[in-house]
């Protein structure tokens, strides 16, 4: 019922916050079993998707830190990390969006992969829905920005 | 209404009548318009989530599955004695039928007791150990 429920929205969450969807599926695999694992200490004060939520992007960021741990960075792509990873439509775009401030990234990408969903992003991400609503206003107009920035050039 | 505010509502996703007719005769609001449905087609391409694999839903069964096993090989040891006795008492039930209630009554509360014991030394145990 859970998997039914919540694959998928842990699986887009896990894939905003790891960028890679091999590794999403382990973050995504990891917290719904810790979400079984931990279900009969579930007291109902926080929503069930909060909670869920919360232990995903715990996981995530534990998944992200062991990472950092076990790879050794090459100094050329530090500069511009997404730049190898992408490649056809899109790819442009995806370059600018990494250049976002963090939380605006989060919130943008998650906003299109929810299907445009502020409500679902805000869930997701525990913020109210204003914070969401204004980061995604600031991250569009960089994002604009940028463009006509690269147009210009 | 001026460029600001119509350039505002249109990052805001809510460009309504004024806004629409502001951007008809105003050619800055109009490439901005443009270039918001750009980046919004954009992005809705970029970022299409892909499909959950297949090997999601069995990772996480067989993850439950292990987990399953492996609360029961905790339990399983606690069960031992109990189920020893009970099994004991059942015997003697069959080899001394003018005394099995005597001997299933016994077995049975000894059973309970020697579970609820275990449970509370190992509660003991843990609490002492986190102290």
């Amino acid at each position: 019922m859970i998997l039914d429920l919540y694959e998928t929205k842990v699986f887009r969450l896990a894939l905003s916050l790891v960028g890679n969807a091999a590794r999403a599926e382990e973050v995504a695999q990891d917290s719904l079993l810790k979400v079984w694992q931990a279900l009969e200490r579930y007291d109902g004060r926080a929503a069930l998707g909060t909670w869920i939520y919360t232990i995903t992007r715990n996981t995530a960021l534990t998944h992200l830190r062991a990472e950092s741990y076990r790879r050794t960075v090459p100094l050329e792509s530090i500069a511009e990390p997404a730049a190898a990873a992408v490649s056809g439509a899109g790819g442009d775009v995806r370059r600018l969006v990494e250049r976002l401030p963090e939380e605006q990234r989060e919130v943008i990408v998650l906003y299109y992969y929810q299907e445009k969903s502020v409500e679902e992003v805000a869930l997701m991400l525990d913020l109210p829905q204003g914070t969401v609503k204004s980061h995604l206003f600031r991250a569009r107009k960089m994002l604009a920005e940028m463009m006509q920035g690269a147009k210009a050039s | 209404m001026n460029c600001e505010r119509a350039q505002e509502a249109i990052l805001e996703f809510g460009a309504d009548a004024d806004v629409h007719a502001h951007v008809a005769g105003c050619d800055t609001c109009r490439s901005f318009l443009a270039l918001q449905r750009s980046l919004d087609e954009q992005l809705l391409v970029a970022y299409a989530a892909p499909a959950v694999g297949a090997g999601l839903r069995a990772g996480i069964r067989a993850g439950i599955q292990d987990e399953k096993r492996k609360r029961f090989g905790e339990l399983a040891p606690s069960l031992i004695a109990p189920g020893a006795g009970l099994a004991v008492s059942g015997l003697c039930a069959l080899l001394a039928p003018e005394m099995a209630r005597l001997a299933l009554g016994a077995g049975v509360v000894l059973g309970v007791a020697s579970y609820v014991g275990q449970l509370l030394f190992t509660w003991l145990t843990e609490e002492l150990g986190e102290g």
